[in-house]
């Protein structure tokens, strides 16, 4: 079975590689001539329409999925019969032989050619604009428009005017757009829903206006969906599910496996260090503030040992950096203690604040730490440049020490000086693992499976980026199709 | 309802503002919810005062063990507190504008106001009392400007404005750019100067102040100093860290001594020899792209372009599925324990 196994992985192995270098042609296929010269294109007025080509222009801009957007702007074009699409069978033949020449200096110029050409579309889709056109920016909440114009010779300025059709104002005053511009972006105090027009003048070297000309009058809308997320919105949506699904079916008594930390199995160690020595806890959650999922994670972990530490009798310390996490770290420390019963053992004056300043919270710190010589120490939260003073200082007090945090940085400084270290995941891992809880452990495996659609997604986009760069695919299927999973699903572009 | 009230603002708004990234048309709630976070903070940050202040003064009035630090520690921040908030040293803003403050003659009152933002000039009149339907004849520094139309309830306003970067609109109030401070104003018999608004337009750590100052001077030294004394931990951590006790040890120490050697120019100097930094090897000159591998940057930047960078996105994903996981066990109540007890 491993055998044939083998044997297919290699024959396809064999088939990706060898079937695009034999259609490669040796020193290219020659350059091939335009078929027609370009047609005059005819202008659009549909304000939809106009959004589809500000679209079109932009991506043509952007540079990426170039294949599927020059397919697109064809489409586009024989559909508003705003041009002809002559040139798209150039182009992709240009594509192809960059694809499959292997020398440089021809293949530089085939890139070369490509360019040029695609520069020759876009100047053909701003022929299409009006010589003044307004358009909805779309995916925003109604709050911008995009004004386009035909770019003038000679002209330093251009002096864009604003009116509010819907309520009959006036022309607002006019903006300037110093340079070679042939667009603006207004985000002035546009109202969704109402209709505005634009004018532009040209303005000389001597002042003197030109009117380029009106636009029609265009409706600012807002959007409903953000269309360039609606794979991230699926993902969302999908992991989401995988965390609620598990802990749907940890509420029905699944058994769920969770493998042993070490760091939070050390923590009734520590608690119980601090206890036999006499000497306090020392818990840090972090530098940031309530708003950071860091803290709260910190501060649920500080639930835990203030009720390890009540049930011990051993004293806690917290030192805070702001105010409010000082506030929910008191009601926490307190709830735990009447948790078990030992209402008694709650300290106010244990847990502080000290001040805003990083490294003043550091000094404060250090200082008590020497004073106090806790016996145990917890840095669970986000941490900047200080982690390592602290953790250093702890060390030389004889602290045993744990820490969490979710800081990629701050990671290998807490790994090197203490002796248990909660490595991003398992900080966020810790409030389920400590309380037990069925459905808290469910979303953990639901986290798990969030992985595993991570690997699929990784090692598809490894895969086809390397074919795009050993194979030379950018502009097939592949290049599409990595483009999609960037920008479509992942949302790199935002 | 201790914990029901929190838990249905917490789900509210963290569903809002996930919803709010998809939907455009709801607007820019991300940053009225940082905006109202910042607020929220702000009036918390008199909690943490007032702890301050209790912590140190406790310690100091029982002269408890130490009490010498608190009595710097709180005698510092009263000292930042008065100096900022009372704005000491801080020059007015000029560049904001000037006023005359309320004028008055009899029963007539006005007020004269000059704003200058960026460019733009705005001279503005008020008339709040005056006499009823008459002209009352405005002049700034002694020449007279305009005349200005009360109106049957002895109220009027004036209002010139100039645009020094478009001299040629408004041409006639080119004047107001030349307005001094302390300029001499009449408004019918109703007289006054203009003046700066005061130090209340200054920001409190404008340069020069007395916040600043303490600032600069005395905390950025000390914290610098804290910030400097990093590279000695980095060595002490790093010499208890780095044994060679097993294979994985010896390779953490073997990449550690290189990353190391690699950021200093003692890395550069001892494996000069390996590669040209001015003159990189030729594509086809195999050899020396096989040595130039060993020139310790590039060995350093290839350890941190391919291990390092392949361990840091591991662990980062790990991170975005547990920021992930544990935000929703909040947002939908599962996870309580940040709110306090379950009990009470």
């Amino acid at each position: 079975m491993r055998q044939r196994l083998l044997g297919s992985t290699a024959a396809l192995a064999f088939v990706l590689v060898c079937v695009p270098v034999a259609h490669a042609q040796p020193g290219g296929g020659g350059v091939r001539q335009p078929s027609a010269p370009p047609n005059s294109a005819a202008r659009i007025e549909d304000p939809r329409d106009l959004e589809e080509l500000r679209r079109l222009y932009l991506e043509l801009e952007d540079g990426g999925r170039l294949s599927q957007t020059l397919r697109s702007v064809a489409r586009f074009l024989e559909r508003t019969k705003a041009g002809q699409p002559w040139w798209l069978e150039t182009i992709q033949d240009r594509l192809e032989l960059v694809a499959h020449t292997h020398i440089e200096a021809e293949r530089s110029a085939y890139r070369k050619e490509v360019k040029e050409l695609v520069n020759d579309v876009k100047k053909q889709l701003r022929l299409a604009f009006p010589p003044v056109a307004a358009v909805d920016i779309p995916n925003d909440d109604g709050s911008k428009l995009s004004v386009f114009w035909h770019a003038v010779p000679g002209a330093e300025k251009y002096k864009v005017r604003r009116r509010d059709v819907s309520k009959d104002k006036p022309w607002r005053d006019p903006v300037e757009v110093k340079g070679e511009k042939d667009s603006w972006d207004d985000d002035m105090l546009i109202r969704a829903g109402r209709r505005y027009q634009y004018s532009v003048h040209a303005v000389d070297a001597d002042g003197n206006e030109t009117l380029i000309g009106e636009s029609a009058a265009v409706q600012a809308k807002g959007d409903l969906f953000h269309k360039r997320r609606w794979g991230l919105a699926g993902l969302v949506v999908l992991l989401s599910g995988t965390v609620i699904l598990f802990i749907q079916l940890a509420k029905r008594g699944f058994d769920l496996k969770i493998r042993k930390i070490a760091g939070l199995e050390a923590v009734d160690e520590a608690v119980g260090r601090a206890t036999e020595m006499g000497r306090p806890i020392m818990f840090i959650p972090g530098i940031q503030d309530m708003n950071d999922i860091q803290t709260i994670a910190g501060l649920t972990i500080l639930g835990h040992v203030a009720r390890t530490a009540a049930e011990h009798g051993a004293q806690i310390m917290v030192p805070t950096c702001r105010s409010l996490v000082m506030t929910a770290a008191q009601e926490t420390v307190s709830a735990s203690c009447l948790d078990v019963g030992r209402p008694d053992a709650y300290d106010e004056k244990k847990i502080y604040y000290t001040t805003d300043e990083q490294f003043g919270y550091v000094a404060a710190v250090t200082g008590a730490m020497v004073r106090e010589k806790p016996a145990a120490c917890f840095y669970m939260g986000a941490f900047y440049a200080e982690s390592l003073i602290l953790a250093e200082t702890a060390n030389v007090t004889g602290a045993i020490q744990i820490a969490g945090t979710a800081m990629p940085a701050q990671l290998p400084f807490f790994v090197a000086a203490c002796d248990y270290t909660l490595i991003g995941e398992e900080f966020f891992a810790a409030s389920a693992y400590l309380s037990g809880e069925p459905q808290q452990l469910g979303s953990l495996k639901g986290q798990d499976l969030g992985k595993i659609i991570a690997l699929v997604l990784i090692f598809i986009g490894v895969l086809l980026t390397t074919l795009i760069t050993v194979m030379e695919w950018q502009y097939s299927f592949a290049g599409d199709a990595l483009d999609f999973i960037r920008n479509g699903i992942l949302n790199t572009r935002g | 309802m201790k914990r029901t009230v929190p838990l249905f603002i917490t789900a509210c708004v963290g569903f809002v503002l996930i919803i709010a990234y998809f939907v455009p048309a709801v607007g820019n709630v991300t940053d009225l919810a940082l905006i109202h976070f910042d607020i929220l903070a702000a009036i918390a940050f008199i909690l943490g005062g007032g702890n301050l202040l209790r912590t140190h003064g406790e310690k100091i009035y029982k002269q408890q063990s130490g009490w010498g630090y608190s009595l710097i520690a709180l005698g510092c921040f009263l000292l930042m507190l008065t100096v900022g908030l009372g704005k000491i040293g801080v020059s007015p803003a000029f560049n904001q504008g000037s006023w005359t403050g309320l004028m008055q003659n009899g029963e007539s009152v006005s007020l004269v106001q000059l704003n200058k933002i960026a460019a733009t000039y705005e001279l503005s009149v008020t008339i709040r009392r005056a006499e009823a339907n008459s002209k009352l004849d405005l002049s700034v520094a002694g020449t007279r400007r305009a005349s200005i139309d009360i109106d049957e309830k002895g109220r009027a306003v004036f209002k010139a404005d100039f645009d020094a970067d478009e001299p040629q609109k408004n041409a006639d109030n080119s004047w107001l750019a030349e307005v001094a401070h302390g300029a001499a104003v009449t408004v019918g018999s109703m007289s006054g100067q203009l003046a700066p608004f005061g130090r209340v337009t200054g920001e409190f750590n404008a340069n020069g102040s007395w916040f600043w100052w303490l600032y600069e001077y005395g905390f950025q030294p000390l914290q610098q100093t804290t910030f400097a004394m990093l590279a000695f931990y980095v060595a002490s951590a790093a010499f208890r860290a780095f044994r060679a006790k097993n294979t994985e040890s010896i390779l953490l120490l073997g990449t550690a001594f290189v990353i190391l050697l690699g950021r200093t120019y003692a890395g550069t100097y001892l494996t000069q020899w390996a590669a040209d930094p001015l003159v990189p090897p030729a594509p086809d000159d195999l050899w020396g792209r096989f040595l130039s591998f060993f020139y310790m940057p590039n060995l350093t930047e290839w350890i941190m372009n391919v291990f390092n960078k392949a361990g840091n996105r591991a662990i980062m994903i790990g991170i975005a599925l547990g920021v992930a996981s544990t935000s929703l066990k909040v947002l939908l109540g599962i996870d309580r324990s940040y709110l306090g007890s379950d009990k009470g």
